[in-house]
């Protein structure tokens, strides 16, 4: 700063500039410089320049000033284009709260956002991505039903939603430490019950295609269902049709649950929400995500089933996040193949179902006879393992009229290998199963951590590949191994590998770890053992980060070209299923080095899939 | 020494390096080269290119912006950056805003970033904290929504 200008004096800049001609008038006030005459282009400068709260005030005064600072406001919540894609985070419930904070969320800005009449894709998280964030643990259970409230209140001003995906809460810890279920006063389930309804009719009616509901909450349910729906089950074991045939729409009936020093009253009565009425109503659902508890368990379960029931193009269901006891679910799967049997084509078992019966399972799949997509997650492998070792069960269950479930008309299978042998060992060889058949994943049958887990694996997808390839089919299968949960460190696998190869005193002592049989397979076609998945053309993983020493495209490579011989084509998803949190991006830089080096070690690859890009090599 | 002409005539002759805080007076002595060539500036009268003159005198001395202050600068320099102006600033942005808004017209036509730059911050400040009915008083802005959209806003803002 130069010092020597005295800051009072009327004119400092003597030394700077020499004035020729003083202006005839002094300063005089134009009153038609406003701040809208600024051009956009400085307008939008100085709106930078504000706070998310002061921007929403600016956004209220007019439209040209709306027009500026919503797209500024909104972008900072990472909402680009609205009408495509918008996801919106609810964090601060509290109503107060709302209105005076001076980190207004993305909702605050478009419920002023007239001019959006359609949404495309509309994602709604009720908590922040970081669960650490201190925000989530202020929130109070009494304040969701707002929360909810808010999020309708910009939906019911629109045209369409599309593709819907509402996240509750996913931090299981954040919902049990406020209270259990059962001691929520009713009022307030009903509070609860009137808001979510509203919200889920809402968007039915606005011609919603795919709806997703996401809570892995894990609370003592305030209901039970009453004893009446185990004989209905019964019956609809017996003879699954009974319950279209007669036309009446089965209700399931519940009780609220109350602490045992609480008596019993009328009052006690929560009301499924309604089902808009299906002539008002859009039937454009095709794919449900069950990723709740709260769809399946009272009071919402009669509304589930009621969508269930009249939407002829829902034929994708996924179920996810369930911590829903065993009866819950034995009541509930019947139900919901009564309600969309014979339309039904996709079908999910996603991560988190673990009080789901084998038995259950097997029932519900038989009853639905035009699967042609069915992926049951890998978390199912202990209790598969467990029900293929009880023969009686099995027996029993393959000697009602149903039997195991037949899937003629599956195409895509992705399941654990436990149960596709399931499958395979109900049919005699001749009979091949699944004869649709076109396209098997499985999982590894261990974690890919150890070095010999990786011959416990490959031994066993072998076998159960070698079964299936055996049998005479119209068309052949192409075959994926699904490791985005069970593939850690390949460099270290890759060099042990290479040794075993190399080194015979090694090699002699990790033989012996195994059982002869195994031994003769791994020897097959000569002396030297085969570690690797022949039959594997397509390897699935998740993620790949280089970190420069063991981690790197050339250790990957090698560790495919050493497990994989006829690889074809590699996968990375960049997201997991049923947890939008973990999405994630592969730098290019890294995907540029790894198509070099699948191109130098792994020559038979031709195709490279990251997320949604497709490389062709 | 610069000689530089306002829309209204009036003829100033400043030191090179003041004048050449202007992105647009500089490339323009690059196309004339050496020359006692008055320069003409439009679309500035003498009243603003005066409080114009004086801001770029003052600051003749500061380092240059540097062009990636977003990418690099820290949150805090970021911080300091937008709260703590200098006295002088304050003082020399205390004018009516008819002038606060030609300076930021004449900034922007001269080309003079830190002036844009810190005019722009004194009109946030005008705003800051502000509710929508202080901010309409305050610049005169008329509501243009139709009840609806009124309605939508109010719904949210005042939830209950």
């Amino acid at each position: 700063m130069d010092e020597s200008f005295p800051l009072e004096d009327s004119q400092p800049y003597n030394e700077a500039v020499e004035k020729q001609t003083l202006p005839s008038a002094t300063y005089t006030l134009q009153q038609t410089m406003r701040l809208l005459d600024l051009p956009n282009e400085l307008l939008f400068q100085i709106l930078g320049g504000l706070s998310q709260r002061d921007l929403l005030s600016m956004s209220y005064l007019n439209r040209r000033l709306r027009s500026l600072a919503l797209p500024i406001f909104l972008a900072a919540h990472g909402i680009e284009d609205p009408e495509r894609e918008t996801s919106i985070y609810v964090i601060e419930w509290n109503p107060d709260k709302v209105s005076s904070t001076d980190r207004p969320d993305a909702l605050s800005g478009l419920t002023n956002l007239s001019t959006l009449s359609r949404v495309e894709h509309f994602r709604c998280f009720f908590q922040d991505a970081d669960a650490k964030n201190f925000r989530n643990t202020f929130q109070l259970g009494y304040d969701l039903p707002h929360a909810v409230s808010r999020v309708a209140k910009f939906i019911q001003p629109l045209k369409h939603v599309g593709k819907a995906e509402i996240y509750l809460v996913w931090d299981p810890y954040f919902v049990t430490r406020e209270r259990t279920a059962p001691n929520v006063p009713v009022p307030e389930i009903r509070r609860w019950t009137n808001a979510f309804g509203y919200l889920l009719n809402l968007l039915v009616v606005r011609g919603c295609t795919s709806l997703t509901v996401q809570y892995p909450a894990v609370f003592e349910p305030a209901f039970s269902f009453k004893s009446t729906n185990a004989v209905r089950k019964a019956f609809s074991y017996l003879s699954h049709n009974v319950l279209r045939r007669d036309d009446q729409t089965p209700q399931v009936e519940w009780e609220l649950l109350r602490p045992v020093h609480e008596e019993k009253s009328n009052s006690d009565v929560v009301d499924s929400p309604t089902f808009p009425s299906t002539s008002v109503a859009p039937k454009r659902i095709q794919s449900l995500s069950i990723h709740s508890p709260v769809l399946l368990l009272p009071p919402f379960t009669n509304w589930t089933l009621s969508l269930l029931r009249a939407h002829p193009h829902l034929t994708t269901i996924s179920f996810a996040h369930l911590f829903i006891a065993k009866d819950a679910w034995s009541t509930l799967l019947p139900l919901i193949a009564a309600a969309v049997s014979d339309k039904l084509v996709h079908l999910s078992f996603f991560k988190d179902c673990p009080n789901l019966d084998v038995a259950d399972l097997f029932s519900f799949l038989s009853h639905l006879p035009n699967l042609r997509y069915l992926s049951i997650d890998r978390s199912f492998r202990y209790r598969l393992d467990e029900f293929k070792r009880n023969k009686p069960l099995i027996a029993a269950l393959a000697s009602l009229n149903h039997g195991l479930p037949k899937l003629l008309q599956l195409q895509t299978l992705r399941a654990p290998v436990e149960f596709i042998s399931l499958l395979l060992e109900s049919r005699s060889a001749k009979d091949p199963i699944l004869p649709r058949l076109k396209h098997i994943t499985v999982f590894p049958t261990s974690r890919l951590m150890h070095p010999p887990n990786y011959i416990a694996s490959s031994l066993s997808v072998n076998s159960l590949l070698d079964r299936i390839s055996a049998q005479e089919r119209s068309s052949s299968i192409v075959f994926s191994l699904d490791a985005q949960m069970d593939f850690t460190d390949f460099g270290a696998v890759a060099r042990w590998i290479e040794l075993f190869y190399t080194h015979g005193e090694f090699r002699r002592s990790v033989l012996e770890a195994f059982a002869e049989p195994d031994v003769r397979l791994l020897l097959k076609g000569g002396q030297a053992p085969l570690i690797a998945f022949e039959r594997i053309t397509h390897v699935v993983l998740y993620h790949f980060k280089d970190n420069h020493t063991n981690q790197t495209a050339k250790t990957l490579c090698l560790w495919l070209k050493l497990l994989f011989p006829n690889l074809e084509q590699l996968t990375f998803t960049c997201h997991l299923e049923a947890s939008p949190q973990q999405d994630i991006t592969i730098e290019a830089a890294t995907v540029e080095a790894l198509v070099q080096e699948l191109g130098r070690t792994c020559p038979k690859v031709r195709v490279l899939v990251v997320g949604q890009e497709r490389h062709s090599l | 020494m610069v000689i530089l002409i306002t829309s209204d005539n009036v003829k100033y002759v400043v030191e090179k390096d003041v004048a050449e805080l202007s992105v647009l007076v500089k490339n323009m002595l690059e196309d004339i080269g050496p020359s006692d060539e008055p320069i003409p500036l439009h679309n500035v009268t003498s009243t603003v290119f005066n409080k114009v003159l004086e801001y770029c005198i003052y600051h003749r001395n500061d380092p240059p912006p540097s062009d990636d202050d977003e990418g690099c600068a820290s949150p805090l320099h970021k911080y300091l950056a937008s709260h703590i102006c200098s006295e002088w600033d304050q003082r020399f942005f205390d004018v009516d805003q008819a002038l606060l808004f030609d300076i930021i017209l004449a900034a922007n036509y001269l080309d003079i970033k830190t002036l844009l730059d810190d005019a722009c911050k004194a009109v946030a400040h005008l705003i800051q904290g502000k509710s929508t009915e202080e901010i309409r008083g305050i610049f005169n802005i008329v509501n243009d929504f139709t009840p609806e959209e009124e309605a939508r806003v109010k719904k949210e803002n005042v939830s209950s």
